[in-house]
């Protein structure tokens, strides 16, 4: 008898969804080993940290919901929510940070609505913005960027300080750490200064914040080579920067003193990495090519939209779980227009043939 | 005239692997013990066994010489079948179906007479073949009578494709483009029969009014006996019979599913067939070269189509070859033919078709119809990691593979919900099944069984209202036919009952009578 098997296809697809999200990891060494150079060895000790706990996390969920561990901790899904979540946070954040964070991201927003395909909402702006609100000082605290201080906080600093919590380190912490350029400028202008009295400063460097923006850099030569793999398509990332330097571009020329550059504000937040690795995630996005950028314009208004006047330095995480809400709306008024079918939609009765 | 090669959205280049086959030459093979033709017209037209048997054209026992007509007079929805080879009919059988795993099909069974020698492909036809002077409505009952079909697959007789398309065509496409991998067939004739081809494009041209004759190949068809242009560029001058038509040899690119009707009349045209219409209603025909292949042979040699090449192929076959077959012959003896397999059966995955979008066969007792293209041997090395698969992570790779410009992964979530109703709102019977999604899905989910399953699903419902339409059309005629009566009777007493007052009174008329009688019956005594 011949191996009875009906399913199609009949040939090993090329790639599976642990390979995916191998590329997507593959994308994240670059913005990994900037964000090591620049801060130091707290990454390493953060991403051990956020997969530790995703994957310890993940198997109990699986377990419990009597899931097959192996097969579905092998997807890697989990892996990348966590490497996603160490990159976003302090290098020198506590470890319950991570803790706290990865609860939220995998158990709540993964796990409870159904695991890998299922969650509405990207697990790891979950996470971060579980954390946001938990921790406010915590999250504030980042290493000075070797661009600035010429030097990164020793090893054993940072495992003191990550085991410990900052408290541990005393005057040190102070001493290593700074407010982020996009903090600096929320409290400035809420101190009333113009933006080109802030901008002397020299942690706002050449493109709007010393360090970042070569955090920026890694980030877009890794998303590049996604959308060479052909892992995301060019609507989400092109929308996401296109659209930040159309909204911001008529403001900056207008008045320089009351409006950002575009450059800073991609060079000087996470929207570079949002545009390429946290927007572009298809389960909690936008299934239809205009959807994807209809979302994508939708994260960035919104991030500029909490920049501008929101309680938080950075809008991303909040931005793009705003948007996951739209996302079944979206997808239903931007179904794109068949094949064979007219460019306008009419009243159409569909026959059966 | 020239045509510019266009594209159309989506579709993904595939290795070919059509070498495979190609490397032997075309082989017959011998006249097989039984043959069984499968009596099932093109799809979703399944006969039932007394419309069969009305419709012999030969009784059980009976001595059949090789083209003798089988079946007749069903219409041009189940096209005629006639005997491949000598022999005696034996009757109506059931025998495993090709395509749908685990269901029978009624076939003719043909005991032959293994004496005779098997027929060979025939040779090419010289270009200048005279060709018979023939009006388009003889051709297409010439067409029916021989039982030509569509011989890319879907077996749609060729005669109604014509009657449905005549007025208003300018173009005839001949498909030569063979998307998926593994598949020859259709290179194997036109590399030895390329005239023929021709002149069948040409007759079809002539009835049907055309303008313009495109044969469309892929690209990359050359190997080291040269393209497949060469031969038919030697055979497209200009012919005494249609001096004005303007004969055109195209090479589109191979990018899977170009073979696909409505994609290649997109990649020659720039025009998108209408979702609700054919290829007429943008003035284009597309037919299969084997098609016009069989129409050249029904009109020059008055040969009814009998036989057929197949590609017996693929990793798991001891000798893949392009196979010239009887309609009817069981996948067992093609595969004998071929060599068998070349690793254990346990090892195999025999499909009918392409990998892509083929169908797996169960039980190699299936015999051939028009439309078998392929018997497609893929050994467990082939077979994809038995991981099973994952759920959607809506990665958007099938969106941007599929040809139809559907959300597929969207179709699969409506489709897996049961949501069959809201999946035809979203285009399910726009899917042309060229399996692509699925081929691309890192989840690896069975998305074209899914749709087929919903399309099926689709279709019986489509079926049960029409029947409930039909059924209460049924219900609302008795009514009003039994309100007329009604009616009709409530007149005709009312005229009673206005005639009876209408005379004095109807009791003296009795009395009279009563009087008359008696009257009688006292002049007697």
């Amino acid at each position: 008898m011949i191996g009875q098997r009906a399913t199609l296809p009949h040939r090993p697809a090329r790639r599976n969804v642990s390979q995916v999200m191998g590329q997507v990891l593959i994308a994240l060494l670059p913005a990994i080993a900037v964000h090591a150079w620049l801060f130091g060895w707290g990454i390493f000790i953060q991403l051990a940290l956020a997969i530790g706990f995703a994957l310890s996390f993940e198997a109990v969920m699986l377990q419990l919901r009597q899931r097959p561990v192996g097969v579905y901790l092998k997807d890697l899904s989990a892996v990348v929510a966590a490497v996603l979540f160490a990159l976003s946070i302090p290098p020198l954040a506590p470890w319950w940070v991570s803790g706290v964070g990865m609860f939220f991201a995998i158990i709540i927003a993964k796990q409870l609505y159904g695991g890998i395909g299922h969650n509405l909402f990207n697990p790891a702006m979950v996470g971060f913005a579980a954390v946001i609100i938990a921790f406010p000082l915590a999250l504030t605290q980042w290493v000075i960027p070797r661009t600035l201080a010429q030097t990164v906080p020793d090893w054993n600093t940072t495992w003191v300080a990550i085991l410990q919590g900052p408290q541990a380190l005393g005057g040190t912490m102070d001493a290593i750490s700074q407010a982020t350029p996009l903090d600096q400028l929320r409290t400035g202008r809420l101190d009333g200064q113009t933006l080109s009295e802030i901008g002397i400063d020299p942690m706002f460097g050449l493109f709007g914040a010393s360090g970042w923006e070569w955090l920026a850099l890694a980030y877009l030569i890794g998303g590049l080579y996604l959308i060479g793999q052909r892992i995301i398509t060019w609507h989400v990332p092109l929308a996401v920067l296109l659209g930040t330097i159309v909204i911001t571009l008529p403001g900056w020329l207008m008045d320089p003193d009351l409006f950002r550059s575009p450059l800073q504000q991609l060079a000087a937040g996470s929207l570079v990495m949002c545009a390429f690795f946290i927007a572009t995630d298809p389960v909690s996005g936008s299934s239809t090519p205009k959807g994807k950028i209809i979302f994508s314009i939708g994260v960035v208004v919104l991030t500029l939209v909490i920049r501008a006047w929101g309680g938080f330095p950075d809008g991303v995480a909040f931005a793009v779980l705003l948007m996951n809400m739209f996302v079944p709306l979206i997808d239903r008024y931007t179904v794109p227009r068949i094949f064979g079918h007219p460019k306008h939609k009419r009243d159409e009765t569909r026959s059966v043939r | 005239m020239s045509v510019s090669v266009h594209g159309f959205f989506g579709g993904m280049p595939l290795a070919d692997h059509k070498a495979m086959a190609m490397q032997r030459p075309t082989q017959s093979i011998p006249v097989p013990e039984a043959l069984y033709l499968p009596l099932k017209g093109h799809r979703h037209q399944p006969l039932d066994l007394h419309q069969i048997t009305d419709h012999l054209a030969v009784s059980v026992g009976q001595q059949l010489a090789a083209g003798q007509t089988l079946t007749r007079g069903m219409g041009d929805a189940h096209p005629r079948l006639h005997a491949p080879v000598a022999g005696t009919f034996l009757g109506i059988v059931s025998r495993p179906a090709l395509k749908d795993m685990g269901h029978d099909v009624p076939c003719l069974h043909i005991q032959t007479d293994r004496t005779q020698a098997p027929k060979k492909l025939p040779d090419d036809y010289p270009p200048n073949t005279p060709l018979p002077e023939i009006t388009p409505d003889e051709l297409m009952d010439h067409l029916q009578r021989m039982g030509i079909v569509g011989l890319g697959g879907a077996q749609f007789p060729t005669s109604e494709k014509m009657r449905q398309a005549s007025g208003g065509i300018d173009t005839v496409i001949l498909n030569g483009v063979e998307c998926e991998p593994y598949i020859a067939c259709d290179e194997a004739l036109m590399r030895h029969r390329p005239g023929t081809i021709v002149l069948g494009g040409r007759l079809l041209a002539k009835a049907l009014g055309a303008k313009r004759l495109i044969v469309a190949v892929e690209d990359p068809l050359k190997d080291s006996h040269g393209s497949v242009s060469d031969g038919f560029l030697a055979c497209i001058q200009p012919h005494p019979l249609d001096p004005a038509l303007d004969i055109e040899f195209i090479e589109v690119p191979s990018i899977y599913p170009q073979g696909a009707e409505r994609q290649l009349i997109k990649t020659l045209t720039n025009q998108e067939v209408p979702f609700d219409g054919l290829p007429k209603d943008i003035g284009v025909i597309c037919l299969n070269v084997a098609t016009a292949a069989s129409v050249a042979d029904a009109v020059i040699e008055n040969t009814p189509l009998t036989h057929r090449l197949v590609s017996i192929t693929g990793p798991g076959i001891q000798n893949p070859c392009n196979v010239y077959a009887p309609i009817g012959t069981p996948v067992t003896d093609l595969i004998h033919q071929a060599g068998g397999f070349n690793c254990p059966e346990s090892e195999i995955d025999l499909i009918i078709g392409g990998p892509v979008s083929g169908h797996t066969v169960s039980d190699q007792r299936s015999p051939i119809d028009k439309g078998s293209l392929c018997i497609l041997a893929l050994t467990r090395a082939d077979r994809p990691n038995s991981v099973g698969s994952m759920p959607c992570i809506n990665c958007g790779f099938c969106v941007s593979v599929c040809p139809a410009q559907l959300l597929p992964q969207t179709l699969f979530k409506l489709a897996s919900q049961g949501a069959h109703e809201k999946a035809h709102q979203m285009g399910m019977m726009d899917c042309i099944e060229c399996g692509l999604c699925a081929e691309v899905c890192p989840s690896h989910l069975p998305l074209l069984d899914w749709y087929r399953h919903s399309k099926d699903q689709l279709r019986a419902l489509d079926m049960d209202q029409r029947r409930q339409a039909l059924a209460k059309e049924r219900f609302e005629a008795r009514n009003r036919r039994l309100e007329q009566r009604q009616a009709e009777r409530e007149a005709r007493r009312q005229a009673r009952r206005a005639r009876l007052e209408a005379n004095s009174s109807a009791q003296s008329e009795i009395e009279a009578a009563i009087a008359r009688a008696r009257q009688k019956k006292e002049g007697e005594s």
